[in-house]
């Protein structure tokens, strides 16, 4: 946008004052839509997120991932059906390691908290949690 | 609150790294206050490539080792301040327009002030809730950046599995190392990988990118005018939703903070012709490309458009002798700091697919452009959508078209022009030879917003 202000400023003067209020009133009602949604999805996250504790917060954003891993694994559907779309805070490094399904490897399990896991077979969705001692718990999240 | 006390302690480090690299470039002290935006891209930018140093000579990195190294930094720039004092040159951005702000005081000047002044409030207070209240949960965020800094913090080198294998790849691990590496400073301070904490950061390149932008535009246009294109700026929908927004821990913003900051300075080179401003502008475009794979380049582009501008509207020998200095000082101060990464990259991570540009023949992209017949208009449709541009590219298009009326172009406007049109022609460039022909459309739809690297131009 500065360019042809840059030009105008050099060659023609204040041509671009004239535009100025035009392009402002074509924008003003995109930016106060744009702020409204931008303010409620903030609001939403602030409600949804504030004052919980970090392993809570992240089970949260777990969910919101689906999709984009489903997309991502698309092309290796030996993949697809079981991904690990949440993990402990402090030891989500290992966990992070082992993202791909591939890579699941207990042998660490002592020093992880809990793993989850977010299945879908035979189109039932649902979370698997592994706690510290291995032990899975099933949480159905939609049929 | 501890955590909280810790995280501002790495935030502040990036501050005054950076304005003890800036004072070892020489930069006007008493400007520094000013622009709060320098310190930020010099210190960022510093303590990334000196975290990389130390990975690629096998020092343990530390925060204890970190602050050795910025003792050093001080110690070195001490020295250059006290024994240069009679020689020494002194620089800063100057400023090429006052604020004219008597003449601008019109009642709908002032509407147009306030509105965009609680607009740009808007958006950076949505920024920051989210970066602070919200766990990273892009792909791209966790899988790729954060999993690198993730990597390098746990293992503490470089030299780990995670680079050349294969188990790996999803990740990327080719991928420049600037923003996982700004990332692990926090955590060094933080004393573990947050991933929401981090967010800080990345809300900081925010808030720095508009800052810089008003900074520059105000150069040029009345307050209310300058207000009017910030605004306008942070608005635009793809710094603030969706995947690729100012609240993940991705490199677009990051990317587009370091590419405003080189055309500020190749910008600032071409009004006053300073050698002074050449070695920042090196270190900024080595910024650029340590940042993503196509900031290298645009570190080209901006290059290329620069010296052309210079060349074609400089017709004075006289002139044109020592920019060439200049323009191989530039060049060589970007080779220097970026050779290791490349040396790096060639010998240690061997990935297949990491290797495809050196794949593309003549031939290959010549059997490919039929292509073009899809990927231009595709391009165009992507520039249009209000989503996720608002009317960016229309206002962009109305100033291109009333700026072709004017006869004559500045340099100034050329070298801005030539960076669009090179972004776009890297673009469809990418496109045609893309080898993920099958996924085009979504690529087109995911990539294109990373023009946003170029929309503050």
């Amino acid at each position: 946008m500065p360019i042809a202000e840059l030009q105008a400023e050099n060659v023609r003067g204040n041509v671009h004052k004239d535009l100025v209020p035009l392009f402002f009133v074509l924008w003003v009602p995109l930016a106060i839509i744009l702020s409204a949604i931008n303010m409620r999805s903030s609001i939403d996250i602030f409600k949804q997120f504030h004052g919980k504790p970090d392993l809570e917060r992240k089970r949260l954003v777990a969910g919101a991932l689906f999709p984009t891993i489903e997309a991502c694994l698309a092309s290796t559907p030996d993949h697809a059906r079981i991904l690990i779309v949440g993990f402990p805070y402090d030891e989500d490094f290992k966990l992070d390691y082992y993202l791909y399904p591939r890579l699941i490897d207990f042998k660490e399990k002592d020093s992880i908290e809990e793993i989850v896991i977010y299945c879908r077979s035979e189109g039932i969705e649902y979370y698997v949690v592994y706690d510290q001692t291995g032990k899975p718990t099933v949480e159905k999240v939609g049929l | 609150m501890i955590a909280g006390f810790r995280l501002l302690a790495g935030i502040a480090f990036i501050y005054i790294c950076g304005a003890t690299v800036l004072s070892l470039l020489g930069y006007c002290h008493r400007d520094m206050l000013k622009r709060p935006y320098l310190l930020f891209c010099f210190g960022s930018g510093f303590i990334s490539f000196a975290l990389f140093a130390a990975l690629l000579f096998k020092i343990q990195i530390s925060l204890h080792t970190g602050i050795a190294v910025f003792l050093g930094l001080l110690f070195v720039t001490m020295l250059k301040n006290i024994f240069m004092r009679g020689g020494k040159i002194r620089w800063s951005l100057c400023r090429v327009r006052s604020d004219d702000i008597k003449n601008d005081i019109g009642g709908c000047e002032k509407l147009i002030r306030i509105v965009c002044i609680v607009i740009i409030a808007i958006q950076v207070i949505c920024v920051l809730i989210v970066c602070l209240e919200q766990p990273e949960n892009s792909w791209d965020g966790m899988a790729r950046w954060g999993f690198k800094a993730k990597v390098i913090y746990s293992e503490k080198s470089v030299y780990v599995d995670y680079f050349n294998g294969s188990h790996y790849a999803f990740s990327h691990p080719y991928y420049p190392l600037s923003v996982p590496l700004e990332m692990v400073n926090i955590y060094l301070f933080l004393g573990e990988a947050n991933d929401r904490m981090v967010k800080l950061v990345f809300f900081l390149y925010f808030v720095m990118l508009i800052t810089a932008f008003f900074d520059i535009v105000k150069r040029f246009l009345l307050m209310s005018r300058a207000l009017f294109f910030t605004a306008l700026l942070s608005t635009v929908p793809i710094f603030l939703l969706g995947g690729s927004s100012a609240a993940t821990c991705l490199a677009n913003v990051p990317l587009a903070f370091y590419c405003l900051a080189a055309v500020l300075f190749l910008m600032e080179y071409l009004q006053q012709r300073r050698v002074e401003i050449i070695v920042p502008a090196g270190l900024v475009l080595f910024f650029c490309a340590f940042t993503k794979l196509e900031g290298l380049y645009y570190a080209a582009i901006f290059t290329i458009g620069f010296a052309g501008s210079i060349i074609i509207f400089d017709k004075n020998r006289r002139r044109q002798e020592p920019f060439l200095q200049h323009l191989f000082l530039l060049i060589g101060t970007f080779i220097v700091l970026y050779l290791p990464w490349l040396w790096f990259k060639a010998l240690y991570i061997r990935l297949d697919h990491a290797t495809f540009p050196s794949a593309v023949s003549l031939g290959y992209i010549i059997s490919k452009l039929h292509r073009l017949i899809f990927v231009v208009p595709m391009l165009i449709f992507e520039c249009l959508k209000v989503w996720h541009w608002h009317i960016a590219w229309i206002i962009f298009a109305g100033y291109f078209i009333l700026g072709l009326k004017v006869r004559r172009l500045g340099r100034e406007a050329i070298f801005l022009l030539s960076i669009i049109a090179g972004a776009f022609i890297l673009l469809t460039a990418v496109y045609t030879v893309s080898s993920w022909w099958g996924a085009l459309v979504l690529a087109i739809m995911t990539t294109v917003p990373k023009v946003i690297t170029v929309v503050p131009s």
